[in-house]
């Protein structure tokens, strides 16, 4: 299967369209220019505080995990909030500093090339922020997304987290094909004024740091496809608590958490996503549900992505250091030729999984729910506008239901299943792709290294037990390995099964 | 699947299968975490046990109060512990690769290697302390003084039981001699400084140390400047454990996958229902058969002392090893965000996978000792 232009000849025999490769070529003249400084900024940004806080304390934090399961690095939350790292990447109109959410991936690169565990503390939060503004509820969204940048500024890191995984269901909830089968426990039960919800969510990244989780529940837990609720839940809400904290192999910088939820009742002002809310629109609340569950991956996944671009280069970094020091049989190890070729393989592969992720970045600027941030006119009006008038005149207008309504219709409706599509099998190919590579740089700087590289106080061997992680959140390689098979091939063969 | 991996030659290697696989069942599994990093449970007392047991004295000659028994059935003994907890057939390896290099040198040097057997047969005899994560080449030596007698100063990295042997196998040079030379020292000596345990990704119930040396007295082991000669034969040796102990990780990996598969259900069956879930644990069963065969094949022809098992031994250790990485990491992904939790064994197996791996030295240079040895040949 070739990578030929049916959209150009109109002839081709592939089955694969022009745009499917070409995001970065159509991004040049679509996206605003200033997109390129905000990703200067951001990577000098990354740089200064890789040196100044993760590289001093991302071994000693590993450490300190593995001796103390229910040690959590609260210090470097603060830190990561001194910096601003909360609110930088939350858009203006929500009253953050609004630099380009495309910048972010790049920010996530740098950041996990010195430790993806808590660049994950990081990248978690942007997870919620993703998946609390996929909800197109724009009032709750804007009044969390406030509260977070309040809260920051007073000197408080205020995060969210994405509660969704439960024990006996991880990828059915992911997939709509596997949904309907899916054996999900925590419901939400409609009552006056709210819901009441029960039941537990698994391996929640950030959950014990972070005040806010997207707690992606069902109304009806025999048929969670046409029941999808997201609701926002806050620490210290009655009936909610953090259950254990997993004991993982990496990323222990990074908790994943248990949430367990007892009769917790959700106020009608917390529900995020609810088929009430899409009721009014012209696709049912089923096919809303499958696109919300559909769409904010496509963010999100490049950002595994970057993550795992950022080992791939860490490993590449650690193996060519080790190699220009070390000596065997009285010769350097860089000297030698088959290593000079281990090294180039893994520098490709970093290079590779950039390019990658950069590629699903751009899909997702150019056609996914934050594409609006990426129009030159909307965009340069949001630089130019003050703060004040988007707190003052602009915010008001989000709790308007018009407002809603149409930035709904605008997200599930008028979203064509093309993009869709298209977005969805990229943002699986950047996950599973780079991660795969992070896995096999991290393989082969263990390799080159040897004994050395199995030390802890060495880094090298922290960067498979970190990296190992990418290749199971967020979607296990192997869905969406048939996620972009279902997305990018499938469809265009009539009668193919896919999740059957 | 059938978990055995070796062809049991005969009843008196059967007999030691059987004790290994009893000591695994009985005094690891259940305990497997408690050995690992920060150390919940004291593995000395799991290793007195094993000592008890008589897993320590397979190699060690008749002559010696040891078992006298080859590299093939210490294989099969660290092939059944590994199943369970491949950390503790480090502890074994180590001591097994330590009585190895004696015996090499004993081979050309019987009544030299007395003094050494009488030491190490004795009660503070076991575990022996050996670096048996990297080979010579890549290691910088203790400088070796004096005249007539041999004192050893320098640094040792990654002395694995370093922290709890009374006695190590360690090398040392001497200035203006070519090579190097192997020496018994004695750990409590004055002049030796452990390090902590040094944190490693795998085997973590089998702690290595740094050690430095200031002036340590050492007992020759073999002849002077033979170490590397000692330590090839010692490798070719220890290379059919060192696949055995792969082999075990792949097993004890297909059982704990096949195992979850057939009991995790999604998408409204279990997941081995699932074509590409088997097709997984398919390319897993069908690289343990060939780690099985593998491992069958170099145990006989060391058994038959075939003139190039060397070459074949070297092979298999490199390739197995490199297949217990790739197997130990597909059985993390069949079991999802459950293998990546220290709650199941998988992603234990995975980092002993790779610390298995790093047996006997790196993998670059294993692979350019064995076409040097064909290049060699060649020539010859």
């Amino acid at each position: 299967m070739g990578f030929a232009r049916p959209e150009a000849s109109g002839h081709s025999s592939s089955r694969l369209g022009f745009t499917d490769i070409l995001n970065s070529l159509e991004a040049q003249y679509r996206l605003p220019a200033r997109i390129k400084e905000d990703f200067r900024e951001a990577i000098e940004l990354a740089r200064r505080f890789n040196d100044e806080v993760i590289r001093p304390i991302a071994l000693e934090t590993d450490r300190k995990v593995m001796e103390d399961n229910d040690y959590l690095p609260r210090d470097f939350l603060h830190k990561a909030n001194e910096w601003g790292l909360f609110t930088l990447w939350i858009p203006k109109m929500y009253g953050g500093e609004g630099m380009s959410m495309l910048s972010l991936y790049a920010f996530i690169e740098e950041v996990s090339s010195v430790c993806a565990g808590l660049a994950n503390l990081i990248g978690a939060h942007y997870l919620g922020v993703s998946v609390l503004c996929s909800s197109c509820n724009m009032s709750i969204t804007n009044r969390i997304l406030r509260d977070v940048v309040r809260e920051s500024k007073m000197g408080r890191p205020c995060t969210i987290s994405l509660a969704w995984t439960e024990p006996g269901a991880g990828t059915d909830q992911s997939e709509g094909p596997l949904l309907p089968l899916a054996k999900v426990r925590t419901q939400a039960e409609k009552v006056p004024g709210g819901y009441v919800v029960n039941g537990s969510k698994v391996f929640i990244s950030a959950g014990h740091v972070s005040t806010w989780h997207m707690l992606i529940c069902y109304e009806d837990i025999r048929k969670p496809e046409d029941n999808l609720i997201m609701l926002a839940i806050k620490t210290g809400m009655k009936g909610f608590t953090f259950g254990h904290k997993e004991h993982k192999m990496g990323q222990k910088a990074c908790v994943a958490s248990e949430l367990i939820f007892e009769d917790c009742f959700v106020p009608d002002e917390q529900v995020c996503f609810s088929k009430d809310q899409v009721s009014r629109l012209g696709i049912s609340a089923k096919e809303a549900g499958l696109k919300l569950i559909s769409m904010f991956p496509a963010v999100t996944q490049p950002g595994v992505a970057a993550i795992g671009a950022g080992v791939a280069r860490a490993a590449c970094e650690a193996a060519t250091a080790y190699a220009a020091e070390k000596k065997v049989a009285g010769e350097r190890l860089i000297d030698q030729e088959w290593v000079q070729m281990v090294i180039a393989d893994m520098y490709a592969n970093a290079v590779a999984a950039r390019t990658v992720y950069m590629e699903a970045a751009y899909a997702a600027g150019l056609r996914s729910m934050i594409r609006l941030l990426f129009d030159k006119v909307l965009f340069s009006l949001t630089l130019y506008t003050p703060a004040w008038m988007f707190t003052h005149l602009v915010s008001p207008l989000f709790d308007l239901e018009i407002v809603n309504h149409i930035y709904r219709k605008l997200n599930f409706e008028w979203t064509s299943h093309e993009d869709e599509r298209h977005m969805s099998g990229l943002g699986s190919l950047s996950k599973f792709s780079c991660t795969d590579l992070a896995v096999e740089n991290c393989a082969k700087a263990l390799d080159l290294m040897g004994a050395d590289g199995t030390r802890h106080d060495a880094g090298a061997e922290k960067l498979l037990r970190d990296a190992k992680l990418l290749q199971i959140y967020e979607g296990t390689n192997e869905v969406n390995r048939i996620n972009l098979f279902s997305q990018h091939i499938a469809h265009t063969m009539p009668g193919v099964r896919v999740f059957e | 699947m059938d978990q055995s991996a070796l062809t049991t030659h005969n009843d008196e290697l059967k007999a030691f299968n059987d004790l290994a696989e009893s000591f695994a069942k009985k005094e690891l599994m259940g305990y497997v975490h408690d050995h690992e990093y920060p150390y919940a449970h004291d593995v000395t007392e799991t290793i007195q046990t094993a000592k008890e047991a008589g897993l320590f004295g397979i190699n060690l000659p008749l002559d010696w109060g040891g078992v006298g028994l080859d590299a093939s059935t210490l294989a099969g003994i660290v092939h059944k512990i590994s199943i369970i907890d491949a950390g503790m057939a480090g502890v074994l390896f180590t001591h097994a690769a330590a009585l190895e290099i004696i015996a090499a040198a004993a081979e050309s040097d019987t009544e030299h290697c007395r003094a050494i057997y009488e030491t190490v047969s004795g009660p503070e005899g076991v575990p022996l302390a050996f670096q048996a994560y990297s080979s010579p080449a890549e290691t910088e030596f203790p400088e070796v003084s004096g005249k007539g007698e041999h004192f050893l100063t320098g640094r040792l990295p990654l002395v694995v039981l370093g922290g709890m042997a009374r006695y190590a196998v360690v090398a040392g040079t001497r200035q203006k001699t070519s090579g190097f030379s192997y020496y018994l020292i004695d750990l409590s000596t004055e002049g030796v400084t452990r390090s902590d345990p040094v944190l490693t990704l795998g085997f973590q119930a089998c702690q290595a140390v740094d050690i430095t040396l200031k002036d340590v007295p050492g007992l020759l082991i073999g002849g002077q400047g033979k170490g590397e000669v000692y330590f090839e034969k010692m490798q070719l040796r220890m290379s059919l454990a060192a696949v055995a102990i792969s082999l075990g990780i792949m097993e004890g990996s297909f059982k704990e996958a096949f195992d979850y598969a057939a009991q995790r259900w999604q998408g409204g069956r279990n997941i081995v229902e699932w074509s590409a879930v088997r097709m997984k644990l398919a390319e897993m069963g069908i690289a343990i058969d060939v780690g099985r065969n593998c491992l069958a094949g170099i145990c006989s022809e060391y058994d038959s002392a075939l003139k190039d098992r060397s070459a074949s031994a070297m092979a298999a250790a490199i390739h197995i090893s490199e297949l217990a990485c790739s197997l130990a990491s597909e059985g993390v992904q069949v079991l999802g965000g459950n293998g990546y939790m220290k709650d199941y064994g998988q992603e234990k197996r995975m980092r002993d996978a790779r610390q298995a791996r790093s047996l006997l030295g790196m993998n670059g240079l294993k692979k350019m000792n064995y076409i040097e040895r064909i290049i060699e040949e060649a020539r010859i």
